[in-house]
């Protein structure tokens, strides 16, 4: 199920005196298993990026090819789009049907899905964004808090159940806690999505859940990173104009203030228990 | 839905765009108010140059302004035909009969004049937009409407009205196309053939799009209020209009192009020059 991009450039309002390149010579492939994260500045042309996989965007030069299929050719737009989901950003706002039952239905529906089959996805998605199916099922989705507006948005993409999932800053907007909980779901979505590709600004959440890092810049791939070959060099970031993650952050500082604990981990968990120990060996010392 | 040509500003530097917003409006009225009152090709004629010279003044590409008239081609196409097949005329017009089809040399005339007078309508105040700002544009309604204030009519909040939808179009468009990505991104079929499948297939783009406007409107009246906006009460502009050699200079050329159309139109003066006499005056 890879997603191969070779040569990729697109142009905005293409043919017109506007007209204004997004993408310049983009190439490299997804593999099964690749949590991406595709991060870079505002106009970096990720979101451009992005909406090639599922064919929003037509390919205008280079090629992309999805499972096997070449989007520069004639497809099914339809089989592409059951099998490339895609959550934008602030997804709350395509909110519209009645209640969150049909509105989580709706993709399903379009895929031309029988009845049984519907409410078999739409339940086990509402259930899987962590909402109580039969208290909301029924309810309008305008009724809901913002937060489970997005994940009743976010299962109206899952009730399709794609094997390519896109999500574009799937926590804008949300409270720290909000956040967290919905990373919490994304994680959980990889036992159904082979890929999942994330858009985001906050670093934290890119480094600790992708397992792959593209960095984009003025509409080119600035660069493609291990997580912990990326947030760990500071040169290069501060080169790309990118924040560290608090967890490489704290790891410095502690180390400025004399500690000297190894610079390779993203994992908070790891970190503190390295603290913990070495914070005790100290101690241990200190008593000897 | 990107090319809507109504209600756009084309930004360069022009003696149009910089004339007087409320001699620009007053030109449009009696514009339009004029294309009602002929109805001669002469006249029309007349109209056409006039509309050129404005056109190559204003410095806004010609085609630009000719794509405006895209979206109007199906109701002048269709006007057309009606007055073509639905004319009736005296018996010794008649130019051509086939069932109860009759064409009647009058009908051809009267078509023609017809689309040309839809146009004329949407070209002219195209040229207002195209070199008025929405601002300026905005300003000029609340001015040319300020003695209706007398009657106690809100003119302010009708030119706020309008100048923050003005303002909004652009916004709704864009949010209209996130939207309609992120429905077709879950299947949703926006080019089906059948009218009524297209109909309904709109539904959850206008849903979602009604309920941000609303959230909109909510967000721009709070934040206008924490800027203490309290209407038209106490104040004052920053950019006061001001008339001056150039749009008076406006005014009367305006004042004499309306002068000369109905003298072409009317036929006022048959002892100096007679236009019905020319063989093509209909």
């Amino acid at each position: 199920m890879p997603v191969e991009i070779r040569g990729l450039s697109y142009d905005y309002d293409q043919k017109t005196k506007f007209q204004k390149r997004a993408l310049f010579d983009i190439g490299f492939t997804v593999r099964d298993g690749d949590f991406l994260g595709i991060v870079g500045h505002t106009g970096s042309g990720k979101s451009t990026l992005v909406t090639h996989f599922n064919a929003l965007n037509r390919v205008q030069q280079g090629t992309v090819v999805v499972d096997g299929v070449d989007l520069s050719q004639k497809f099914d737009y339809k089989a592409l789009r059951a099998k490339v989901g895609m959550v934008f950003q602030y997804p709350e706002y395509q909110l519209f049907d009645e209640t969150v039952y049909k509105d989580v239905a709706f993709g399903p529906k379009n895929l031309g899905l029988d009845e049984r089959e519907i409410a078999v996805r739409v339940e086990a998605a509402i259930r899987m964004v962590g909402l109580d199916y039969d208290a909301v099922k029924e309810r309008s989705p305008f009724e809901l808090s913002g937060g489970q507006m997005r994940r009743a948005a976010i299962a109206g993409v899952l009730a399709m159940r794609p094997e390519i999932l896109i999500l574009d800053e799937p926590t804008a907007g949300l409270d720290p806690r909000g956040k967290r909980e919905v990373m919490r779901l994304i994680q959980g979505f990889r036992a159904m999505c082979k890929i999942i590709v994330m858009i985001s600004h906050n670093m934290d959440e890119v480094a600790a859940n992708c397992s792959r890092i593209i960095v984009m810049n003025e509409g080119r791939v600035y660069g493609d990173y291990a997580p912990e070959e990326l947030f760990h060099n500071e040169e290069l970031l501060s080169a790309l104009r990118i924040d560290m993650p608090a967890v490489c952050t704290l790891t410095r500082r502690l180390n400025e203030r004399g500690f000297s604990l190894p610079e390779d981990t993203l994992d908070e968990a790891v970190l503190l228990e390295r603290l913990v120990g070495a914070v005790r060996a100290k101690r241990g010392g200190g008593h000897a | 839905m990107r090319d809507i040509a109504i209600g756009q500003y084309y930004p360069v530097d022009s003696v149009m765009h910089r004339l007087d917003p409320r001699v620009k409006i007053l030109a449009v009225l009696i514009y339009i108010v004029t294309i009602f009152f002929i109805d001669t090709f002469i006249a029309y004629g007349g109209l056409l140059l006039f509309l050129t010279a404005v056109i190559l003044l204003s410095h806004v590409p010609p085609l630009k302004v000719l794509k405006s008239l895209r979206m109007i081609v199906y109701l002048v196409v269709f006007t057309v035909l009606i007055t073509l097949l639905f004319y009736n005329g005296k018996p010794d017009d008649l130019l051509w009969q086939w069932w109860i089809v009759k064409i009647y040399r009058t009908a051809i005339h009267s078509s023609l004049k017809m689309a040309l007078r839809i146009m004329f309508l949407i070209v002219g105040p195209t040229m207002l937009t195209f070199t008025t700002t929405p601002v300026a544009l905005t300003d000029g309604v609340e001015r040319l409407l300020a003695p209706l204030k007398l009657i106690r009519v809100p003119v302010h909040s009708i030119a706020m009205i309008m100048s923050i939808a003005l303002r909004l179009i652009p916004t709704l468009v864009e949010e209209m196309d996130k939207i309609k990505n992120a429905q077709k991104a879950r299947g949703a079929d926006f080019d089906s053939k059948n009218i009524f499948k297209r109909a309904i297939s709109l539904v959850p783009v206008l849903i979602p799009l009604f309920v941000s406007s609303f959230r909109r409107a909510n967000d721009l009246a709070d934040a206008m209020d924490s800027r203490c906006y309290r209407g038209a009460k106490g104040r004052t502009r920053m950019k006061v209009l001001r008339l001056t050699a150039k749009d008076f200079a406006a005014m009367l050329i305006m004042a004499a192009v309306l002068f000369m159309f109905l003298w072409l139109n009317f036929n006022f003066f048959p002892g100096l020059v007679d236009f019905r006499a020319l063989p093509w005056f209909v």
